[in-house]
């Protein structure tokens, strides 16, 4: 009897302060999980379009799409990508990255079809860039919970503002998170 | 038998407090952990984006004083910095024996050897900066570099005189004409109408002057038309910088008639010369002490410094591999339909025929410091200017020498 009636008190104890515990533990957690996923797109995208040039960005914000392209070297400590007598980057493939609105995913295509690979560095139309999008190209997610993304070009086209935003759902409502970025591609543009 | 009934539920209330207790501690040391796992993780990536940037600073630290400076390197410095946010970085151009090394070859004409089995092109400097956090983490990147001092397709600190010409620009040969890049036009001439675009003319990038511009109605600047601008600092090259006759392994040459067909590595004419006949440069520089007149055919690929003025009184038709960089003291005079590809850079100024087209695949400088009534360009009809960088980038590392150019990053990676 006396064991009954400690269990008792105990469960009652955890019951008392564990459960809102593990409530308030629930909510953080979601809340980590959504500002991870915000950093890990940051993170993701950043490393993709560091290596990138403005020549050849190209955006798509639509209602039915948003999605972006850029070209990629894939250049690496053993493997550089440049040619050794002109200097210029080989251009290997275009990193297209965009938004999934029903599994509210960031997806990553890669399309590396003629002429690729070059040095003359060029972009897709938002025409093409629509079209690649829905060719059947295999996707990568690089990031869940994303509601939106939205890439708009800064003055002089050399540097684009990066606006995602992020929910999930928690015991007390919606939990939103928000990144806003600026980068520029390292790789200067002939005209720049 | 008594005693042994109440015995047993004493032992168990303790073990069963006991183990509810650790059940207690192992939840709440798993709550603890997961949380700080996830401050952990993102400390690291703070950490290690301060290492990205302290690399970074590095990189541009170096491009900077590249640009000043083009032999920055040269003597296998390393250069270090410790920045505000206690992150530091580290640039080496030493020898041997430092794992990311870096190459300058802004001068070189052929490729050098770089880090990890790299060839390092010609004209370009291969900067590989390591970066570290305060706590450790670390980020290295690579940067490609080349020095452009010569931004324009056509510029003169006097007037620029054109009439039904093209100025525009091209990744590359094949690409010359299709797609057009930004190809753009300066005079830094004071007062109205130094830049004159006449007939129909056709800028793909800016028209920029100190002084006034003007186009005519069947003309086209798809740029910028940009009047009454701060003067620019148009690269300067002393040609008597040049001189080559005390180098070793030099041709020291006669003036006159020139009777050698082959011109190869260094060559001195010790007063003006006249090419007569084929003339082929194989990667010539060549250095005339007075003027040089162009009657016949000149071919190959070659560095030309003249004292005094260049004339070319027949067709040149530069094609190929050919290139040529000129650097004159005087004029350079045009007089036929000509192609040329390479750079025309003056003291004096450029003086096409009015009514023959000359193509040049490079760019046209008509430079002169001191006095304003030189470094004019007057380019004929149907004259044709495309700025290609492949062509100014010989030029540009003579031009650069002098800390008068702007580096530009051709290749980057983050290699770590």
């Amino acid at each position: 009897m006396i064991a009954i009636g400690l269990i008792g008190v105990l469960l009652s104890v955890i019951a008392q302060v564990l459960l809102p515990g593990f409530q308030i533990w629930k909510k953080t957690r979601a809340r980590a999980e959504v500002e991870q996923a915000a950093l890990l797109a940051e993170a993701r995208i950043k490393r993709a379009f560091l290596p990138s040039t403005p020549d050849s960005v190209t955006i798509v914000n639509l209602p039915t799409l948003s999605a972006m392209s850029f070209l990629t070297h894939d250049g690496s400590d053993s493997v550089p990508s440049f040619d050794p007598v002109s200097g210029r980057t080989f251009w290997r493939a275009f990193t297209i990255l965009k938004l999934d609105p029903a599994k509210k995913q960031l997806v990553r295509l890669r399309w590396e079809q003629p002429p690729l690979p070059t040095t003359d560095p060029f972009a897709f139309s938002q025409a093409e860039l629509t079209t690649a999008c829905s060719s059947g190209l295999k996707e990568e997610r690089w990031a869940s919970h994303l509601e939106s993304f939205e890439v708009t070009p800064d003055s002089g086209e050399t540097r684009w503002n990066f606006a995602l935003t992020f929910t999930t759902n928690s015991p007390s409502g919606q939990l939103v998170a928000r990144r806003e970025f600026l980068l520029t591609p390292r790789i200067q543009g002939e005209n720049e | 038998m008594l005693r042994l009934q109440h015995s047993r539920p004493r032992g168990g209330a303790l073990a069963a407090t006991f183990l509810a207790i650790m059940f207690l501690v192992i939840f709440g040391l798993t709550l603890v952990n997961l949380a700080t796992f996830d401050l952990r993780t993102v400390n690291r990536a703070q950490q290690r984006a301060l290492a990205l940037s302290a690399a970074e600073a590095g990189l541009e630290q170096i491009t900077g004083e590249l640009a000043r400076d083009p032999k920055v390197g040269l003597s296998n410095e390393a250069y270090t910095q410790t920045l505000p946010d206690k992150s530091r970085y580290k640039v080496t151009f030493e020898a041997s024996g430092a794992p990311y090394r870096s190459v300058n070859n802004l001068g070189g004409q052929a490729g050098v050897p770089g880090y990890n089995g790299r060839t390092v092109p010609p004209y370009h400097a291969s900067v590989i900066s390591q970066g570290w956090s305060p706590s450790g983490e670390v980020a290295v990147v690579e940067g490609l570099l080349r020095l452009e001092a010569i931004p324009y397709a056509i510029a003169g600190t006097g007037r620029l005189n054109l009439n039904t010409i093209t100025a525009t620009a091209a990744r590359s040969l094949a690409q010359a004409g299709s797609p057009d890049l930004d190809g753009s036009v300066y005079s830094g001439a004071p007062g109205p109408n130094s830049l004159d675009l006449g007939g129909l003319s056709r800028v793909t990038g800016d028209a920029r002057s100190v002084g006034g511009i003007t186009v005519g109605g069947a003309s086209n600047v798809l740029g910028d038309i940009e009047e009454n601008q701060s003067p620019e600092s148009l690269p300067d090259l002393v040609v008597t910088d040049f001189i080559n006759d005390g180098k070793p392994g030099i041709s020291i040459l006669p003036g006159g008639i020139n009777v050698t067909p082959i011109l190869t590595g260094q060559v001195y004419y010790d007063d003006s010369v006249t090419f007569t006949g084929a003339v082929t440069m194989v990667n010539a520089e060549v250095y005339v002490k007075g003027d040089l007149t162009v009657n016949g055919v000149i071919a190959g690929t070659g560095t030309v410094f003249v004292e005094g003025e260049t004339s070319f009184l027949s067709a040149v038709n530069l094609a190929g591999n050919d290139r040529l960089t000129l650097f004159s003291g005087g004029d350079i005079n045009i007089l036929l339909p000509s192609v040329f590809q390479g750079v025309l850079y003056t003291h004096g100024n450029v003086n096409g025929g009015p009514l023959f087209a000359v193509t040049v695949f490079g760019a046209v400088y008509a430079v002169n410091t001191t006095q304003p009534a030189l470094g004019n360009v007057n380019l004929g009809l149907g004259s044709r200017v495309i700025h290609l960088s492949d062509f100014t980038a010989f030029a540009s590392s003579y031009l650069a020498a002098n800390g008068q150019g702007n580096a530009v990053r051709v290749y980057w990676a983050q290699l770590r």
